[in-house]
């Protein structure tokens, strides 16, 4: 099991120095100019290749990229942002709390109502309450995230007033950012579970299970939901990274000052350190929401746990 | 071991008086010696179907039967006859939808099952009567461990302490042949034999009068096959449980039943003890099955199959069902309902062509 989680560990370091390189490619890459935008359209040639040269952006791609991934990966350092001048790092810190809190609370909220839900539509598979659920959930899945907060906003927060339209004065100020984030996850996983359900339904131990007595309700909970998780799982790490990518839409529509609004005004301003240092954040946050699901997924499924175990196998 | 049996037959007692106690039926004051002798299961004129796209599949057609303490049945048949479905319908564990029983009543010990409320019948179920399932691979609850699954029915159905129930799970995987200490492991760590070994021992573990084995052995290999036959038969004799062995293994049913009914379109079309079944099989259908066998004593090159399928359980002919494929129908066998004939005591049929000839 240790051995486990330190092997994920180094995979998860492996990945976050591929993203790095990737990220920062990729914005070589890009034809923009970053000096422009911050000078402005009348800024002259001079101006812009001082910049540039206090960037180091004249350096060839090879120093370049050895520069920052020396600074990212080994001093933990990013660099100042070149639209404030300012060092990312307390910048970033400031702000990783607010979106942590969004996220974990978003993902908390998700699997225990999408997992009901999809339990009471699968048990009552093809009845009425079932096509309710479902249409529900097909509603909340196809509906854009952004709309869907934009509607809470007018609703909540102008038409009936309960919460503050943006901020983070009070926790109200997290009520929508937290619901609307949950809700696509919702009904992701409860049209999951529901399917996990109606499969699991029909196999040969529920009818034993049946067969020895054991009431329907125990039936439910301790024989079909352990193994229709199974499947849930794997999809739920897939709703973490849909989820995170959301966030930075999300923040921004609440003006919530977390590391995805501060990474969509980075790119749009072409701050390169800071689009460089969130995406490393995020990427490390989803690899790792991602080890403790898969650590779940091995306390569920018995197969896993006993790989995990290796070596104590008879 | 003694102290035990005198504690499940106390806890039997309660809840035979739990289930049974406020009815008002004389089997409550039959003495065991007299019961012994009546059936102790009886099912009369069992009708299911099944509705798939508005269309309706008679899966079993008025079938009875009895069966006595401690005796055995084999329901032989092909595949689809309906023999799991009246094992199921027995256990009221039918999917509906979209199965439905729509006919007949089970009398087990003086009640009608099918009176009984959906949690009277879980004081049945896994109690009073048990079921081991076709395919191990699939019977056992992959994300449980196998002793966990084994308590689980002792503790639904007696007053033990958790440790109580472990103790005789324990005795239990003794009397199937497994170590003890495996009883933590998870059924993807079992093969197939073993697990059909945890099933059987689910099943008998709470004492069941009647035993269902729905083809117990047809998922394994011949070697085990015996093994687990052998196994059940022993326990049987232990528990004096009764079976009902459905099976296609005309030798298995030979080693291990009383009596035998041969299913065919959810009828049963021949019934008798074991002995006037292998040495006067007379229905054309029993004929043809024992014709498909082959014989070590004898040089033919094929076996004889019977000629052409079951006919499709949507649209079931009149008269007889096997009237299409037998070698003897007249008209007289595709109209109206062939009633069943005792042709020896004990000995029944239901096709007129023989009867006549008997």
């Amino acid at each position: 099991m240790f051995k486990f989680v330190v092997n994920r560990l180094l995979y998860t370091v492996l990945v976050l120095i591929a993203v790095g390189f990737v990220i920062f490619t990729l914005l070589y890459l890009s034809p923009d100019n970053p000096a422009q935008f911050k000078l402005g359209n009348t800024a002259s040639a001079s101006d812009i290749e001082y910049l540039n040269h206090l960037w180091g952006l004249d350096r060839p791609y090879l120093v370049q990229l050895w520069d920052f991934m020396y600074h990212a990966f080994i001093r933990f350092d990013f660099g100042d942002s070149w639209q404030y001048s300012a060092p990312i790092w307390p910048e970033l810190f400031s702000r990783i709390p607010r979106t942590l809190l969004i996220n974990l609370l978003a993902l908390l909220m998700n699997a225990p109502i999408g997992i009901f839900l999809g339990i009471f539509a699968g048990l009552h598979g093809g009845k009425w309450q079932d096509s309710v659920v479902m249409i529900i959930c097909m509603i909340l899945v196809s509906v854009p995230g952004f709309w869907l907060a934009l509607m809470c906003i007018s609703l909540f927060c102008v038409k009936l007033g309960w919460l503050p339209v943006f901020g983070i004065e009070t926790w109200k100020g997290y009520v929508l950012p937290i619901i609307t984030g949950a809700l696509g996850g919702i009904a992701m996983n409860a049209r999951q579970v529901r399917s996990a359900i109606l499969e699991v339904f029909r196999e040969d131990y529920i009818t034993t299970a049946r067969a020895k007595g054991v009431p329907e309700h125990t039936v439910t909970y301790s024989h079909m939901l352990p193994n229709a998780l199974m499947p849930i799982i794997t999809s739920f790490s897939g709703a973490i990274a849909h989820l995170i990518g959301g966030s930075a839409i999300t923040e921004n529509i609440f003006s919530i000052p977390g590391v995805g609004s501060y990474m969509l005004t980075a790119s749009q301003t072409r701050d390169y350190p800071v689009v460089r240092a969130t995406a490393v954040f995020m990427c490390a946050f989803t690899t790792l929401v991602m080890l403790v699901t898969d650590l779940v997924y091995g306390f569920i499924d018995p197969r896993i746990k006993a790989a995990y175990a290796s070596g104590k196998r008879k | 071991m003694a102290k035990d049996i005198k504690r499940v037959s106390a806890q039997q007692r309660k809840d035979y008086m739990r289930v049974y106690g406020n009815r008002k039926k004389s089997s409550l004051h039959d003495t065991y010696a007299e019961k012994a002798d009546k059936p102790f299961l009886e099912v009369k004129d069992l009708e299911v179907i099944y509705t798939s796209n508005k269309q309706i599949v008679k899966a079993v057609n008025g079938v009875s039967f009895q069966l006595k303490r401690g005796e055995s049945l084999a329901l032989v048949g092909e595949t689809g006859a309906g023999k799991t479905t009246i094992c199921r319908s027995i256990l009221r564990i039918l999917a509906d939808p979209p199965a439905k029983m729509t006919g007949g009543d089970i009398w087990m010990d003086g009640v009608n099952l099918t009176d009984l409320s959906e949690e009277e019948m879980l004081e049945v179920r896994g109690a009073k009567i048990a079921m081991i399932f076709q395919d191990p691979m699939t019977a056992l609850n992959p994300s449980m461990q196998v002793g966990k699954q084994i308590i689980e029915g002792l503790m639904l159905h007696n007053d033990y302490t958790p440790a109580q129930a472990e103790e005789r799970a324990k005795e239990m995987f003794e009397m199937v042949g497994i170590a003890p200490n495996r009883m933590v492991e998870y059924p993807f760590e079992f093969s197939g034999g073993m697990k059909q070994r945890v099933v059987i021992a689910m099943a008998l573990a709470c004492n069941p009068v009647v035993l269902l084995a729905d083809e117990p052995t047809t998922a394994l290999d011949v070697t085990i096959q015996a093994q687990v036959m052998d196994l059940i038969r022993e326990l049987r004799n232990k528990l004096n449980t009764a079976m009902v062995l459905v099976t296609h293994d005309l030798g298995v049913v030979a080693q291990n039943c009383d009596n035998v009914a041969i299913v065919y379109s959810g009828q049963i079309i021949e019934y008798g003890s074991k002995e006037s079944i292998f040495l006067h099989p007379t229905h054309p259908y029993t004929i043809g099955l024992f014709g498909a066998l082959p014989n070590m004593n004898d040089n033919s090159e094929r076996l004889t199959p019977i000629a052409g399928t079951m006919p499709d359980p949507t649209r079931l002919p009149d008269g007889c069902a096997f009237a299409p494929r037998c070698p003897h129908a007249t008209d007289a066998c595709r109209t109206g309902v062939i009633p069943e004939k005792e042709i020896a005591p004990g000995h029944k049929i239901r096709c007129i062509m023989r009867d006549k000839e008997a």
